[in-house]
């Protein structure tokens, strides 16, 4: 059993950049976390902490409930896989894995058990004797894993360690790092800026943003109930179309305005848009590509708008609509058979669109469910 | 191939000739003086390879080397030159290459002051301490050899540090951070991570230090006036005095020149490929 925690733990560099704010997270035994977020948001820094290699300016960090500020690196019982991988050039493949071990006075029994253990999960026998110079990128990267498995620890740091892969070389190895998680039974804390992979690796998913922590939640969460604008837009791909807007109360009912046309929001949306006090107020609708149909009319009404490129990916195809001022993305089946210049009729599907704060950008479907629960 | 490229490449091999015959024909000429007699450095003209001054045949004498292998002075000197070169090299790569470490891949308040100082040193001019040196050794009484190793540092040790510094710095951190990970203490981490890979500058940098130690005079001839036997190489050729008085035993010397530069040469022969560096490959992606 393991368990980490971070208490409000902040970065400040020397020259006064502050790469971590307050940043607060409970890892579980077992979990799969992902830190992702755009560069220079934190992430890396944030793990860097956690492996000791960078000091924590403020707050707490906690291994199985002991406070590991002050412990280093080699004391936390942790191991790190880096980007580039960082293999020792001048030892062979098993002195690489061995290395951590020797330095720990472990019987040569022992290591060689648990090498070769490691080296036939991950496919190396028939290389350790090779050093890493004569071995490819996923060959390298795969030692550097096998590195960090035996030495058997309680949190494996990953930090971006496919970045470097080409990209079918990285579909294969998410697949395996994700196999070796449910093998291992360990906790990994894993850094990445590529969502796809952290939708597809993390059991649950630390969103950050210029050092704050926007969102922690699965990934079916963070892709059907973001809590800000920002997470709305970082997960998914094509991005969710934002667009202003106004709640207004029209007989009863709660219609967004939006670009001179309108239309009638869900119960849920409603009630949400009531109970947070936006009711005639201006909202962000938030809508992805994905939520949007599309269909071919002839008639101009204020709904309608122009296609203005398309782009055939194969199993789907992404619409570039103007509508009024803005361009609207959707994602439509491609076998509808739309050109540039058709005019089409735009519409959203009502349980999925996403309602935010146009300042602060806050979900306000979000803080609905936030204030039901006080 | 046009010309212009034609005659530009005849101009870089003329230019190439000329700066081998530069650089290759005094140490031609020392050879060849080597294997003459005094009676054959005699002659005018003076003759490409040595000739017997009566028939004019091609007839080498080893007469000089054998005089240079029984001067005791001279053989002494190698052993004494060996010995002060060898322990210079090695104090000045233990010390550099900590000192470059440090400078290279730690943080810590002045390191660049501490860089610009020791880059500074290598332009210090040697002769400006030799007095004051000299005093300080009398006073405390040093041996010729212990005072010639510890002023060598002066010279060698900054060039070291500096050429090794810039060398930990190309290293990757992250080598340094995943040894950190895996349990080693930061001298382990500089010893077993570190120090093997910085070989090719440790060779290279040692083989110059080597060298400069190696061919010193200044400080030799000074340190060794009051222990003649401790004079090195350098010092020991220079005292070589003919069999007749005011002779200038100009073979001889050529010869023990000869001998001392051999050593240099085999050096860096068999050091060559390790200079070549290329050993982080593989470490990271690159």
């Amino acid at each position: 059993m393991s368990s980490l925690k971070m208490v409000n733990v902040n970065k400040v560099y020397p020259n006064g950049f502050h790469a971590v704010k307050d940043m607060n997270l409970e890892v579980k035994d077992n979990e799969f976390i992902v830190f992702v977020g755009p560069s220079g948001c934190g992430k890396s820094t944030a793990l860097r902490m956690i492996a000791g290699l960078e000091e924590i300016s403020e707050g707490e960090l906690l291994i199985d409930d002991e406070v590991m500020n002050d412990v280093s690196p080699k004391d936390r019982d942790i191991a790190m896989v880096f980007q580039n991988y960082a293999l020792y050039p001048h030892m062979t493949n098993y002195e690489n894995m061995a290395f951590g071990l020797k330095l720990r006075k472990m019987p040569k029994e022992e290591i060689d058990k648990r090498v070769s253990e490691a080296a036939s999960i991950l496919g190396l026998t028939p290389i350790l004797k090779n050093k890493p110079k004569q071995l490819s990128g996923g060959q390298r990267q795969r030692v550097a894993l096998g590195r960090a498995i035996v030495r058997n620890p309680k949190v494996f740091l990953m930090d971006e360690p496919l970045s470097n892969l080409d990209a079918k070389l990285r579909v294969q190895t998410r697949a395996e790092i994700s196999k070796l998680h449910q093998r291992l039974k360990t906790t990994f804390i894993y850094v990445t800026h590529d969502q796809t992979e952290a939708m597809t690796m993390g059991t649950r998913i630390v969103v950050l943003k210029d050092g704050v922590v926007m969102q922690v939640d699965s990934p079916k969460n963070l892709y059907d109930k973001p809590e800000n604008k920002f997470v709305g837009g970082f997960i998914g791909s094509p991005q969710m179309n934002f667009i202003n807007g106004k709640a207004v109360e029209r007989g009863g009912e709660i219609i967004l305005d939006y670009l001179g046309t309108s239309f009638t929001i869900d119960d849920e949306r409603q009630t949400g848009l009531r109970e947070t006090d936006y009711v005639n107020k201006e909202v962000t609708i938030g809508i992805r590509p994905e939520h949007l149909t599309v269909e071919i009319t002839d008639e101009e009404t204020d709904d309608t708008g122009i296609v203005e490129v398309t782009e055939l990916l194969g199993s789907e195809t992404y619409l570039f609509i103007k509508l009024k001022e803005e361009t609207i993305v959707a994602r439509v089946d491609p076998n509808l058979d739309l050109e540039v210049g058709n005019q089409v009729k735009i519409k959203m599907k009502k349980d999925k669109v996403h309602l935010f704060d146009v300042k602060s950008e806050e979900s306000i479907l979000h803080k609905a469910r936030g204030s039901r629960e006080k | 191939m046009t010309k212009k490229s034609k005659a530009k490449k005849v101009g870089f091999y003329l230019l190439l000739a000329f700066i081998l015959l530069y650089l290759l024909f005094p140490f031609y000429w020392a050879v060849n003086s080597s294997l003459k007699t005094e009676a054959q450095l005699q002659m005018t003209p003076a003759t490409f390879v040595p000739r017997d001054p009566v028939s004019g045949d091609i007839s080498p004498s080893f007469q000089n080397y054998r005089v240079i292998f029984d001067n005791q002075q001279f053989v002494r000197g190698i052993w004494n030159s060996t010995v002060v070169a060898a322990s210079t090299t090695t104090l000045a790569l233990v010390a550099g290459s900590f000192a470059a470490f440090a400078l290279g891949k730690l943080r810590f308040r002045g390191r660049k002051p501490a860089l610009y100082i020791i880059l500074a040193m290598t332009m210090f001019p040697q002769v400006t301490v030799l007095a004051g040196l000299y005093a300080v050794i009398n006073a405390l009484n040093l041996s010729a050899r212990i005072s010639m190793i510890l002023a060598y540092m002066i010279f060698t040790l900054p060039f070291t540090t500096w050429v090794l510094t810039s060398f930990f710095k190309g290293l990757p951190s992250a080598l340094m951070e995943s040894a950190q990970v895996d349990g080693a203490t930061p001298f382990q981490t500089f010893y077993r991570i570190l120090l093997p890979l910085t070989a090719p500058a440790m060779v290279t940098t040692g083989l110059l230090a080597f060298i400069a130690a190696w061919n010193e005079y200044l400080f030799a001839l000074t340190f060794t006036s009051i222990d003649p036997g401790a004079r090195t190489v350098p010092v020991a050729i220079a005292y070589f005095s003919g069999a007749v008085a005011r002779q200038e035993p100009f073979g001889e010397i050529m010869a023990a020149a000869i001998v001392v530069t051999v050593p240099i040469v085999l050096l860096v022969l068999f050091f060559q490929k390790r200079i070549v560096a290329g050993l982080t490959a593989g470490a990271v992606k690159g």
